[in-house]
């Protein structure tokens, strides 16, 4: 991919992260639960996961988030050390990290058919 | 001595190795110094969070016992004081990555201009200090509305 698409799609992962962090937020403080230490309870929390509204803002924080922060953790460390090598090294272990933790993550969202 | 093959050495020469304070507050736009830096701060900050968080919530599917074993060990006040620290890091990266999208793609930015003494900076205008007053505004507010939420145990 072109490093312009890199950082066009790094800003619009930012912006929704913004929305979609919002409504994370609201469901841990005041939408649906009555606190944070009652979002916390197991019952809780396994009835946001069992919830396919829930589950869908879940998955689209996850791929957001594990882009968006994988990519500006690329481009510090490419910005540091400026080498050819090193930036082929930086690329392939950051989208290899990504795909572990995308792959780990739907598990954990979708847990409910893989884990029960 | 080893061969160079790509141009980091041109690039070295060119700008030499500055000291790290200099790196993070040396440079006459003092304010945009200090934010870039915290904006990559609490980037990194935010993304290794963001790890720990997806492996500690994975704990869930190992049933009650587990989960409320590891909700009573995340409840000790170092942690939730973390958690403070989180949500201003969150509110300030958040507005300040919406400045710099702006300022990316030139909304607050004026067009250049010839340097005339006292060399002030263009892109240093009223709309971004006000932009940046409210990226450190709602990183406050968020601060705040976790102590009440967390440290207060407020409920609706």
């Amino acid at each position: 991919m072109k490093e312009s698409s890199i950082m066009l799609l790094h800003y619009t992962t930012g912006i929704l992260i913004a929305v979609l962090g919002g409504v994370h937020l609201a469901t841990h403080s005041f939408l649906g639960v009555t606190g944070y230490f009652d979002s916390l309870n197991y019952g809780s929390v396994t009835g946001r996961y069992n919830d396919s509204l829930f589950s869908i803002v879940l998955e689209l924080l996850l791929i957001n988030v594990t882009y968006h922060g994988l990519n500006g953790f690329r481009i510090i460390l490419i910005e540091v050390w400026n080498n050819n090598k090193w930036t082929r090294i930086v690329n392939w272990s950051t989208l290899s990290l990504g795909v572990i933790v995308i792959i780990y993550g739907t598990i954990i969202v979708l847990g409910k058919y893989f884990l029960i | 001595m080893t061969e160079k093959k790509d141009s980091s050495h041109v690039y070295r020469a060119k700008y030499p190795r500055r000291r790290i304070s200099q790196l993070l507050f040396g440079s006459p736009n003092k304010i945009g110094r200090i934010t870039f830096t915290l904006h990559r701060i609490t980037g990194l900050g935010l993304t290794l969070y963001f790890l720990v968080h997806v492996l500690t919530v994975g704990t869930v599917w190992g049933g009650e016992p587990t989960w409320d074993s590891n909700m009573a060990f995340l409840e000790n006040p170092v942690l939730l004081f973390g958690e403070l620290i989180l949500l201003a890091a969150l509110g300030f990266h958040g507005m300040n990555g919406i400045r710099l999208i702006l300022s990316n793609y030139g909304v607050t930015l004026t067009n250049p201009s010839r340097p005339d003494y006292p060399y002030k900076i263009g892109s240093n205008n009223k709309s971004q200090k006000i932009l940046l007053l409210l990226a450190f505004l709602l990183s406050i507010i968020l601060f705040l509305l976790g102590y009440l939420f967390i440290f207060l145990r407020f409920s609706l």
